[in-house]
C-alpha cells in the first residue's frame, strides 16, 4: 500500500496536481490564524516543489495529457472510458460503442472513482482483523482446499452474487467439474426473480423482457423504474427520450404511462401517471388483461383508475404491435406472466419487446442463502468463500446469517470493504476495484466488455479470478491471463476469422468489447398454462398500508454506502442526502398524523425499524415506499447514520411488498436531510410545459427583446459564444449530470451536518417542480450557471473575481476571490457554491475540523481544475478547463473548433441527450438551432440578464380524454 | 503659572507631524519596490539539484536541441523533464564513471527516479500550457532567458501576474519566427514591430481573449 | 422647527437654556476628568463591557481560524448578522456628525451641548462598523485588494461594485469625522491643560492642544478650519449611508432593488443615530450631573427630530409595500407578502411597532420632556432598526426567485457573540473617552452663554 501511495503523490507532483492550496498551507492557515492577515505580503522563495520524470516513460504517453482506457463497470455491466492523467484515473465516461452506454453512464457509475481512492476500503490480506500476507493465506489454504479436492469437493461452498464475468462463471463450472460436491450459492440481493420466474411461466423459460422504448408508441409502465436500472437503465433512457424530441414544430411522441406507488424518474417522465398502491396495481394489471380476453373480466375500484385503465387500453388495443408494457420487479410472478400474455396478445412480444436470456443462469438453478444456512446449520459446510457480497447486511434476518457463518470451521470473505460479513469472517481478502482489475463483464443484452486495469491495486488487493484459480487448483492465477485465455479459446471455437488472436485482442481491448456476443431473444412462444384463476389472481384489498420495497437509485443493494459522493447526491423527486425515509401519500400522513421528518417505527417480520417519514404529494395512498440500500455497516461504521436498513423487514430475498406491517409514529423528529425544501411552483415561470398539440400549433420563435441594460452591450457576434440548450422533454431528472459535474470539477462533498445547515457544493442541480394539485404532476429542471450575458454577479464583486470573457463565460477566478459573497446574493438563480468551511480538504468535511495530512483522495482530483479553498465562492464554468483544451488543440492546429468538438461533463453522461452545448455564433451548430425553436424559454428572461443557457419546454403528449387530471399543457403553456 | 513646554517643542510638533506623513509615504514606496524585487519575485533562484546539471554545456557548448529532453514542448501543457532513460542515451557512452552522474546511473539500475527541485514554478491555479505557446511563436526565451549560459538553472524571470499579462497584451514585441522559438540569444535585422505585427497576423492571436481569465484560471 | 429652537433659546424662557457662569461651567466639566475619582459605577460599567470586548476578541479569533462556516450563513441566506451588524453600527455612527456639522452650519446653538459625545459616538461607531465588512469575508487577509494599490497583478478593483465605494465612503467619513472632532476638542484640551495640577496630565493636554493659546488669531483660523470640516463632513454623513443603501439596491433581488434605499437608509440611520445620542445623553447627564447643560429642551428637541424619523420611515415602508404592488412584478409582490406573513413576520410587525408605532408618542412634549419614556422610545427604536437591517437582509435572501433555493435562516451563537460583543467594545471605548476628554464643548457653552448674558 505504502509503495503505491508514493508512487501516486510522485505522480502528483508530476502531473502538478492543482490545488489552490496543499495541505501544509491549510494547516498553516490554521495556526496563523487572525496573523494570516499578512501572509499575503511575505513573499520571498517560492516552496519547494519536485519534478519526479519517469525512469522510462511508457510508450504511447505525453506527461500532462490525459489517456482513455476502454474499460466496462462489473456492476452495470455497461462499457466505460477511464480518463487517466499520468496514471491517476480521475474521470469515468461512457462507452459509445457499447449498446448499453452508447457514451452515456448512469449517475452511480460516475462515482466509481472515488471508491478506487476511498480511504475506507480494506487492505491487503487480515486474519480474524489482523493484517497478514497473501502468502500466509495461500499456505494456510492451498492445504485445505487440496483436502477438500481429495473428497471431491465436499464441505466446500462459495456463496457469489450474480456473477457478470463469463472468465468468473467458467472458473466456477471447471472448479465443480473437478469438485461435483462442492456447493455453490448465490445471493443478489436486488433480485428479478418475479419477472424471470413470470417468463418461465410464460414462455417456458426464464427471460428477461427488454422493451424496446425507440419502437414503442405506447408504452405503459407497471410499477417499473425502468431508467433506475444500472443494467439497462442507461439504454432504455436513451430510447424512450428518442420518442419524445420537439424539433422544428414538428416530433414524433409516444405516450407513455405509469401506474406506480412511488413517484419514480420514470413515472414523472411520462404523459400520465395513476398513483396506486401495489395490490391496486396488480388489479390494474388483471384488470388490464381482461381487456384483451386475459382471465377473468374486471375493473377498477375508482374513478379516475378506470378512465386512465380505458384510456390505456384504448391506446394500446390502437397500437397493436407498437406499444409495450412493461413490468417492474417488484410485481409478483404471476402478474409478470399476464403482462408477457398481454403483450404477446397484442403481437409487442418479439417487435417491441424482445425476451433476453438472464445474464447468470445460476440465479435460476443454484441455492440460495436459505439453503446455504440449512446447510451450514446441518454442518455440511466445512469452509466457505464469500466472493463480494455482504449477506449479513442483506439477508432477511442478519442474526441466522451470523451464526451460519459461526457454524462454518473456515470462513474467507472477499470483498472490497472490511464489512459486517467480512468481520464475521475469519479470512478478510482485499478485493480490487474493477480499476485495478483484469475481467470481463457482460451485460444485460448479452454483450461482453473487457475490463482492464488503469492503475496497479492501491490497496494490495487480489483478483477474484486469483482467489477462484486458487481454490480451483488451476495452474494459471494471473488474472490478464486467465482472461485471455477465456477468449483465446472462445476465438478459437469461433474460428480463426478476424485475423491472428493477438490482433483481436488487441483490437477488443481497444474497442472495449467483443463484438458479436449479443444475445439472441428467445421466441416468445406462449406456454399453454393459462394465469392463475380470479378469485387467487385478484388480491384482497388489504387494510392497513401495504409497504412497498424499492432499491435506492444510487446506492442500490448497499454496495454503494460507501460513496459519499452518491450519499450526497440528491434523490430523484424527493432530493433527499445522506438518508432513506419512509414516503407517505398525504391522505396517509394525515390519518398517521405525521409530517415530513416525523420519525416513525415499522414492525413486521419480527423486525422493526425506525425512520424519518415525509409526505411525498403523487404518492399512493394505501402505500407507504422505502428505499433499501442505507445503513450498511462498513470499517466498523454504519455509513450514512441518517439512513436506515430495510433488508430486515424482508421475510425473504425475493419480497419487494409487505402488507400488515405496523406503522406508528414514534413521537420523535428529525429534520430531513434535502437540498431542496419549496417544490411548489405557483408561478409557471420556473418551468413552464406544452401540449404536444399546442406546440405543433407554434410558429417559428418570435424573440422578444430582453430589457434594457445600463452596463454597456458587448460585441459578442464574432468569436466563439457558447450557449447551452437543455431540453426538458427529454430530461428524467436521473441526476447523472449532477454527478458527472461533481467528479470532472473536484466538486467536494459537505456531508450531513452541512447539509442540514442549508449548505451543499453541487454546481449543477436538478430541481423538481411539482404543481399543488391532488395528483401532481413532477418536472426536472436541470440548473447549472445561466451564464448571463448581463450577470447580476459581476458588478457587484468588488474584486473582479467575477467577470465576463469574450467568450460569453462568466468567469469565476477563485484565486482572486475574497468572498463578500454578493454574488451569490445577487444572482436569482442562485448557482453559486460557497465553501463556509474547507469542504476540499476531506470527503466528509466535519466542521471546524481540517485533515493533516494528504489523502489518497488527492489523487481522484482532476488536475485541469483549480481545488478551492476556504472562503472562495465557486461556480458552474460550463467545464472551461474542457474548452480551454480543446482551443489550445485547434490553435496548435491551427484550426476553428467544429461543432460538437466541446462536450461538458454533464452533457456527456446525459442518457437523454437533453443538454446541448456549443458555439451560438455558428448558425449551423446544434446549440443555434435549438435556440431557435419556438418552445425555447430563457430562465427568468423578463430580469433581462440574457442567459446563455436557456430550456426547452418540457412537451406533453396528453391523452385527449384524460387531459383534464394530471399532464395538461394547455393551461400553463400560454 | 511654569510654562510646561520649552520653545523648542514648536518645532518639534512640526517635525513630528511632517515626519509621521513623510514615514507612510517612504514606507509605501519600499513595499512598492520590495513586490517587484528578486526578493519576492525569486529572479535569480538557484536550487541544489541532485546532479548538477548544466544547460551551460548541453545547449551552449554541444548545442543540443531544447526538444531532445523537453520532448513534450510542442504537444502537452507540461514541456517534460526527461526520464532517466534519456540522460543514458549518451551517458551510458559518457563520462560513465563521471561521479557527479553517479544519481543517474542508480537511478537507471535501481527504477528510482531523479528528484529534481522545481526552479520555475507557477502557482497552482495558473494553468500554463508550453505547446500553445511555442505554436504561437512565444521563444523558450522569453520565459526561461538564456538557458545556454546557465550552469546551473537560474529562474529568470519574476514569473507574476503582470510579467504574463505584459505579454498577453502585446506579445508582439516578444513572437518569433517558428524556425527561432528554440534559438537563444536570436535577433532579426527587419525591425522588431514590422515582424511582430505580421507574426500576429499569420499566427492568428487576438489579444482580447488573450487577456480573458479564463485564459489561464480555471 | 429650526425656528422652534431659534425663538427658544434667544427668548430665553425660565429653566430652559443654562444659567452658570463661565467658571462654573469650566469646572464642572474639566473635573469630570481632571480631579473626580474613578467611581465605582464606572468600574463596574468598565469590567462589564471588558469582558464583552474579550467575547467580540474571541469571536474574531474563532472566526478566523474556523472560516465564516461558524455563522448561521447558508447557500441561499449568504449574508447574516455580520452585515446586519456593519449597517446598523453605520446608522449609529451617522447622527453625531450630523448633529454637529448640519446643525452647526444651521445655526442650531443648542447643539453646543451634546455635539462633543454625539461626535464621539460617531467615530467609534464607525470604526465598529468598518471592521464588520472585513470580518464577513471568506479570506479576510486579503481585504486589502479593496484598496486601489499597483500590485503585482496588474488588477484594480472593480470600481462598478457598491463595496469598493463603501470601502471610500467609510475610510473618508471616518478621517473626516476624526478631524473634525479633534479640531473642535483643541480648544478644550487647552482649558485642560491649564486647569490641570498633575505634570503628566499638563504633558498630556499640551500635546493635544497643540499650543492652544486662544489669542484672535488662534480663533479666527479655528472658525474658518471649523466650518470648513463642517460643510465638507455635511455631505459625507449623507453619502455614507447612501452607498450602504445602494448595497442593495443595485441589485436585482426582490426587495431590494429599489430607487427609495438610498434616501430611506439616510434618514433610517440619522434615526437611529439621534436614538442612540438621545440614550447616551440620558446616562452622561445623570452620571456626571451635567443637568444644566443638557437640559429637558435638548431631549425635547431630539425627540422631535426622533419623530421626524419616525414619520418618514412610515412612509418609506408605505412606500415599499405600494411599489410591491404598482410594479406588477409578481416577484417584488410575493416578497411584500412574504415580509407581512411569511417566515419572519414577527421581524417585520416588531420592526413596524419599534419605528413606527410606539414613536408616534412622541406627538406628545410630555413624551419628550421626560427622560424615562423618551429613553424607552430610544433604546425600542435603536431595537426596530436592528430589526430593519435585519429583515432587510434575511427577507430577500431566504426567499429569492428560485423556489427550489428558499432556505431559511438561523444565527448561531458565534454570530450573536459578534453581536453583542461589539456593544461591549462601543461601550468600553466610551467610559474610556469620558474619563480623557471633556464630555460637553466647554468653549462652545461658553460662547453660548455670553450670547445670552448680553
Amino acid at each position: 500500500m505504502s509503495a503505491d501511495k508514493h508512487t501516486l503523490v510522485d505522480r502528483l507532483s508530476r502531473a502538478r496536481q492543482s490545488g489552490a492550496k496543499g495541505p501544509s498551507r491549510r494547516t498553516a492557515l490554521k495556526l496563523m490564524g487572525a496573523t494570516a492577515a499578512f501572509s499575503s505580503l511575505a513573499g520571498c522563495v517560492p516552496p519547494r516543489e519536485e519534478i519526479v520524470p519517469y525512469v522510462d516513460m511508457p510508450e504511447g504517453m505525453v506527461p500532462g495529457t490525459p489517456l482513455f482506457y476502454a474499460s466496462v463497470s462489473p456492476t452495470t455491466g455497461c462499457g466505460v472510458l477511464v480518463e487517466s492523467h499520468d496514471g491517476r484515473p480521475t474521470k469515468i465516461e461512457g462507452n459509445p460503442d457499447h449498446p448499453m452506454s452508447l457514451g452515456a453512464t448512469d449517475a452511480a457509475s460516475q462515482a466509481d472513482v472515488l471508491d478506487l481512492y476511498d480511504p475506507l476500503r480494506t487492505e491487503a490480506v487480515h486474519r480474524d482483523g489482523d493484517l497478514t500476507s497473501w502468502g500466509d493465506f495461500v499456505a494456510s489454504f492451498r492445504t485445505r482446499v487440496r483436502a477438500h479436492r481429495e473428497q471431491s469437493g465436499q464441505g466446500l461452498a462459495i456463496l457469489t452474487g450474480a456473477v457478470r464475468s463469463l472468465t468468473l462463471a467458467g472458473q466456477l463450472d471447471s472448479l465443480s467439474e473437478t469438485m461435483p460436491e462442492a456447493a455453490i450459492y448465490r445471493h443478489e440481493p436486488i433480485s428479478d426473480a418475479a419477472t424471470r420466474a413470470g417468463a418461465a411461466r410464460s414462455f417456458g423459460e426464464p427471460a428477461l423482457p427488454f422493451p424496446h422504448l425507440d419502437r414503442a408508441e405506447i408504452v405503459l409502465f407497471l410499477d417499473a423504474n425502468l431508467f433506475a436500472e444500472p443494467t439497462t437503465g442507461v439504454r432504455h433512457a436513451r430510447d424512450f427520450a428518442a420518442r419524445r424530441r420537439a424539433r422544428g414544430g414538428a416530433g414524433d411522441f409516444n405516450r407513455a404511462y405509469a401506474v406506480e406507488s412511488e413517484t419514480t424518474t420514470t413515472g414523472a417522465s411520462c404523459d400520465h401517471r395513476l398513483a396506486l398502491p401495489p395490490s391496486g396495481i396488480d388489479r390494474f394489471a388483471h384488470a388490464l388483461a381482461a381487456r384483451f380476453g386475459i382471465g377473468p373480466e374486471a375493473g377498477m375500484d375508482s374513478d379516475p383508475a378506470d378512465r386512465f385503465l380505458d384510456q390505456v387500453a384504448a391506446d394500446l388495443d390502437g397500437h397493436r404491435g407498437r406499444g409495450a408494457v412493461v413490468a417492474g420487479r417488484g410485481l409478483p410472478a404471476e402478474i409478470h406472466d399476464v403482462v408477457n400474455r398481454i403483450n404477446v396478445a397484442l403481437g409487442n412480444a418479439g417487435t417491441t419487446i424482445s425476451y433476453l436470456p438472464p445474464v447468470d443462469p445460476g440465479l435460476d438453478t443454484l441455492p440460495g442463502l436459505a439453503q446455504l444456512q440449512d446447510d451450514a446449520f446441518a454442518g455440511r459446510i466445512d469452509s466457505l468463500v464469500i466472493l463480494d457480497c455482504d449477506p449479513i447486511y442483506s439477508a432477511p434476518d442478519p442474526e441466522r446469517m451470523r451464526a451460519a457463518l459461526e457454524a462454518v470451521d473456515v470462513t474467507v470473505h472477499h470483498g472490497l470493504y472490511l464489512d459486517a460479513t467480512a468481520k464475521a469472517c475469519d479470512w478478510q481478502i482485499a478485493a480490487r476495484h474493477f480499476l485495478e482489475d483484469w475481467s470481463d463483464v457482460q451485460a444485460a443484452d448479452g454483450t461482453v466488455a473487457i475490463c482492464q486495469p488503469l492503475t496497479r491495486p492501491l490497496k494490495g488487493g487480489r483478483s477474484v479470478h486469483e482467489l477462484v484459480a486458487l481454490m480451483a487448483g488451476d495452474a494459471v492465477t494471473a488474472p490478464h491471463d486467465l482472461v485471455r485465455r477465456t477468449w483465446q479459446n472462445r476465438f478459437e471455437q469461433e474460428g480463426a476469422d478476424g485475423g491472428s488472436f493477438q490482433e483481436r485482442w488487441r483490437k477488443v481491448l481497444h474497442d472495449g468489447l467483443v463484438p458479436g456476443t449479443g444475445f439472441t431473444p428467445i421466441a416468445p412462444e406462449l406456454a399453454p398454462a393459462p394465469p392463475a384463476s380470479s378469485d387467487a389472481s385478484m388480491p384482497p384489498k388489504t387494510d392497513g398500508l401495504e409497504i412497498a420495497l424499492s432499491p435506492d437509485p444510487f446506492l442500490w443493494d448497499g454496495r454503494r454506502a460507501a460513496n459519499a459522493w452518491l450519499q450526497e447526491l440528491p434523490r430523484p423527486v424527493t432530493r433527499l442526502v445522506w438518508q432513506n425515509a419512509m414516503f407517505l401519500s398525504p391522505h396517509d400522513g394525515a390519518a398517521l398524523d405525521v409530517s415530513d421528518g416525523d420519525m416513525v417505527r415499522v414492525k413486521t417480520n419480527g423486525a422493526t425499524i425506525e425512520l424519518p417519514a415525509t409526505v411525498q404529494p403523487g404518492q399512493a395512498v394505501g402505500a407507504a415506499s422505502l428505499h433499501l440500500g442505507f445503513g450498511r455497516e462498513i470499517a466498523g461504521q454504519v455509513q450514512n447514520a441518517q439512513g436506515v436498513s430495510a433488508f430486515s423487514l424482508r421475510p425473504d430475498t425475493d419480497t419487494w411488498r409487505l402488507t400488515g406491517a405496523k406503522i406508528s409514529k414514534t413521537g420523535d423528529h428529525r429534520p430531513l436531510l434535502r437540498t431542496q425544501h419549496d417544490f411548489d411552483t405557483p408561478d409557471a415561470r420556473t418551468s413552464e410545459i406544452v401540449s404536444l398539440a399546442d406546440y405543433r400549433a407554434l410558429g417559428p420563435k418570435e424573440r422578444e427583446e430582453p430589457p434594457e441594460s445600463l452596463y454597456p452591450e458587448r460585441l459578442d457576434d464574432e468569436g466563439y459564444a457558447w450557449a447551452m440548450v437543455i431540453d426538458q422533454s427529454a430530461c428524467i431528472g436521473c441526476g447523472a449530470c449532477v454527478a458527472a459535474c461533481q467528479a470532472e470539477n473536484n466538486v467536494p462533498v459537505v456531508g450531513p451536518e452541512e447539509i442540514a445547515r442549508n449548505r451543499d457544493m453541487h454546481w449543477l442541480r436538478v430541481d423538481v417542480h411539482q404543481t399543488p394539485d391532488e395528483t401532481p404532476e413532477t418536472r426536472f429542471q436541470p440548473v447549472p450557471c445561466m451564464q448571463c450575458e448581463k450577470a447580476p454577479c459581476e458588478p457587484v464583486c468588488p474584486v473582479e473575481a467575477s467577470v465576463h470573457d469574450h467568450e460569453g463565460l462568466n468567469d469565476q477566478v477563485y484565486n482572486r476571490c475574497i468572498g463578500t459573497r454578493f454574488c451569490q446574493s445577487n444572482c436569482p438563480y442562485k448557482v453559486r457554491r460557497f465553501n463556509f468551511f474547507d469542504y476540499a480538504g476531506d470527503p466528509i468535511q466535519e466542521a471546524e475540523q481540517t485533515p493533516t495530512e494528504p489523502s489518497l483522495l488527492q489523487a481522484l482530483k482532476n488536475p485541469d481544475v483549480t481545488v478551492r479553498g476556504r472562503g472562495v465562492m465557486e461556480k458552474c464554468t460550463y467545464c472551461v478547463q474542457r474548452i480551454s483544451a480543446a482551443r489550445r488543440d485547434a490553435k496548435v492546429d491551427g484550426r476553428a473548433l467544429a461543432d460538437g468538438e466541446i462536450k461538458t461533463a454533464c452533457q456527456a453522461v446525459c442518457p437523454t441527450q437533453a443538454i446541448t452545448f456549443g458555439d451560438k455564433n455558428d448558425p449551423g451548430s446544434a446549440v443555434s438551432q435549438l435556440r431557435e425553436e419556438p418552445h425555447e424559454y430563457a430562465l427568468f428572461g423578463h430580469l433581462g440578464t440574457r442567459p446563455r443557457t436557456t430550456y426547452l419546454k418540457r412537451v406533453v403528449n396528453a391523452a385527449p380524454d384524460l387531459a383534464s387530471d394530471g399532464h395538461d399543457g394547455s393551461e400553463e403553456s400560454g | 503659572m511654569p510654562q510646561i513646554f520649552s520653545p523648542k517643542a514648536d518645532g518639534l510638533a512640526r517635525l513630528t507631524i511632517w515626519g509621521v506623513a513623510i514615514a507612510v509615504v517612504v514606507a509605501l514606496g519600499v513595499t512598492f519596490l520590495l513586490m517587484r524585487s528578486p526578493y519576492a519575485t525569486a529572479v535569480g533562484l538557484v536550487r541544489d539539484q541532485p546532479v548538477p546539471f548544466s544547460h551551460k554545456h548541453h545547449v551552449g557548448g554541444l548545442g543540443l536541441d531544447c526538444r531532445y529532453c523537453h520532448a513534450s514542448v510542442e504537444t502537452s501543457a507540461f514541456a517534460g523533464v526527461p526520464e532517466t532513460e534519456v540522460c543514458m542515451t549518451c551517458h551510458s557512452q559518457l563520462w560513465t564513471d563521471a561521479d557527479v552522474l553517479e544519481p543517474v546511473r542508480e537511478s537507471w539500475a535501481t527504477g528510482a527516479p531523479i528528484r529534481w527541485q522545481r526552479v520555475n514554478s507557477l502557482p497552482d491555479y495558473a494553468y500554463f500550457d508550453h505547446s500553445v505557446h511555442v505554436a504561437k511563436g512565444v521563444p523558450c526565451e522569453a520565459c526561461h532567458g538564456r538557458v545556454d549560459q546557465m550552469p546551473l538553472t537560474r529562474k529568470a524571470e519574476p514569473l507574476t501576474m503582470s510579467f504574463c499579462v505584459d505579454c498577453h497584451r502585446d506579445p508582439a514585441k516578444r513572437l518569433r519566427p517558428k524556425s527561432a522559438v528554440f534559438a537563444m540569444g536570436w535577433s532579426t535585422k527587419k525591425s522588431r514591430a514590422e515582424l511582430g505585427h505580421y507574426l500576429m497576423k499569420a499566427n492568428g492571436i487576438q489579444t482580447e481573449t488573450l487577456t480573458d481569465c479564463s485564459t489561464c484560471h480555471r | 422647527m429650526t425656528t422652534a429652537a431659534d425663538s427658544s433659546l434667544h427668548a430665553a424662557e425660565p429653566g430652559s437654556a443654562p444659567v452658570v457662569a463661565d467658571r462654573g461651567l469650566s469646572r464642572d466639566v474639566s473635573d469630570v476628568v481632571l480631579e473626580r475619582p474613578t467611581s465605582r459605577a464606572w468600574l463596574i460599567w468598565a469590567l462589564a463591557s471588558l469582558a464583552l470586548t474579550m467575547v467580540f476578541a474571541y469571536a474574531i479569533l474563532h472566526l478566523f481560524i474556523a472560516g465564516v462556516g461558524i455563522w448561521g450563513v447558508n447557500t441561499s441566506v449568504v449574508w447574516g448578522l455580520a452585515l446586519t451588524n456593519y449597517v446598523w453600527w453605520i446608522g449609529i455612527g451617522n447622527a453625531g456628525t450630523l448633529i454637529s456639522s448640519m446643525l452647526y452650519l444651521t445655526r442650531q446653538d443648542w447643539r453646543s451641548s451634546i455635539n462633543r459625545f454625539a461626535e464621539a459616538m460617531t467615530l467609534f461607531a464607525a470604526l465598529i462598523a468598518g471592521l464588520f465588512p472585513i470580518l464577513h469575508l471568506g479570506r479576510p487577509w486579503l481585504f486589502a485588494w479593496l484598496v486601489p494599490y499597483p500590485t503585482t497583478m496588474g488588477l484594480p478593483p472593480n470600481f462598478n461594485s457598491p463595496l469598493v465605494w463603501d470601502f471610500f465612503a467609510i475610510a473618508v467619513y471616518l478621517i473626516v469625522s476624526l478631524t473634525f472632532w479633534y479640531i473642535g476638542a483643541v480648544p478644550d484640551f487647552a482649558t485642560l491643560r491649564d486647569r490641570a495640577r498633575l505634570r503628566r496630565q499638563q504633558v498630556f493636554y499640551g500635546i493635544l492642544a497643540l499650543g492652544w493659546r486662544g489669542s484672535a488669531g488662534h480663533w479666527r483660523r479655528y472658525e474658518r478650519a471649523y466650518i470648513l470640516i463642517a460643510a465638507l463632513a455635511t455631505p459625507l454623513v449623507v453619502s455614507v449611508h447612501s452607498v450602504v443603501g445602494l448595497d442593495f439596491a443595485a441589485s436585482v433581488a426582490p426587495g431590494w432593488n429599489e430607487p427609495i434605499y438610498p434616501p430611506y437608509f439616510v434618514v433610517g440611520a440619522m434615526y437611529s443615530g439621534f436614538a442612540m445620542v438621545v440614550v447616551l445623553a440620558a446616562i452622561i447627564r445623570s452620571a456626571f450631573n451635567l443637568h444644566a447643560y443638557i437640559t429637558e429642551r435638548h431631549f425635547d428637541l431630539m425627540g422631535k427630530m426622533m419623530l421626524f424619523g419616525a414619520l418618514v420611515l412610515g412612509y418609506s415602508y408605505a412606500m415599499e409595500s405600494f411599489i410591491g404592488w404598482y410594479s406588477a412584478e409578481d416577484m417584488h409582490l410575493s416578497i411584500v407578502v412574504y415580509k407581512a406573513t411569511g417566515d419572519y413576520w414577527w421581524v417585520f410587525w416588531s420592526l413596524i411597532a419599534c419605528n413606527v408605532v410606539i414613536p408616534q408618542a412622541l406627538w406628545f412634549p410630555a413624551a419628550r420632556r421626560r427622560i424615562l419614556p423618551l429613553v424607552v422610545i430610544a433604546i425600542l427604536i435603536n431595537i426596530g432598526m436592528w430589526l430593519e437591517r435585519y429583515g432587510i437582509i434575511v427577507f430577500t435572501l431566504s426567499h429569492g426567485h428560485m423556489p427550489s433555493g428558499r432556505a431559511d435562516y438561523m444565527p448561531t451563537v458565534w454570530d450573536w457573540a459578534l453581536t453583542i460583543g461589539s456593544l461591549g467594545f462601543f461601550l468600553l471605548l466610551f467610559l474610556v473617552l469620558v474619563r480623557l476628554v471633556p464630555i460637553v464643548s466647554m468653549h462652545e457653552m461658553r460662547k453660548l452663554l455670553r450670547g445670552r448674558v448680553q
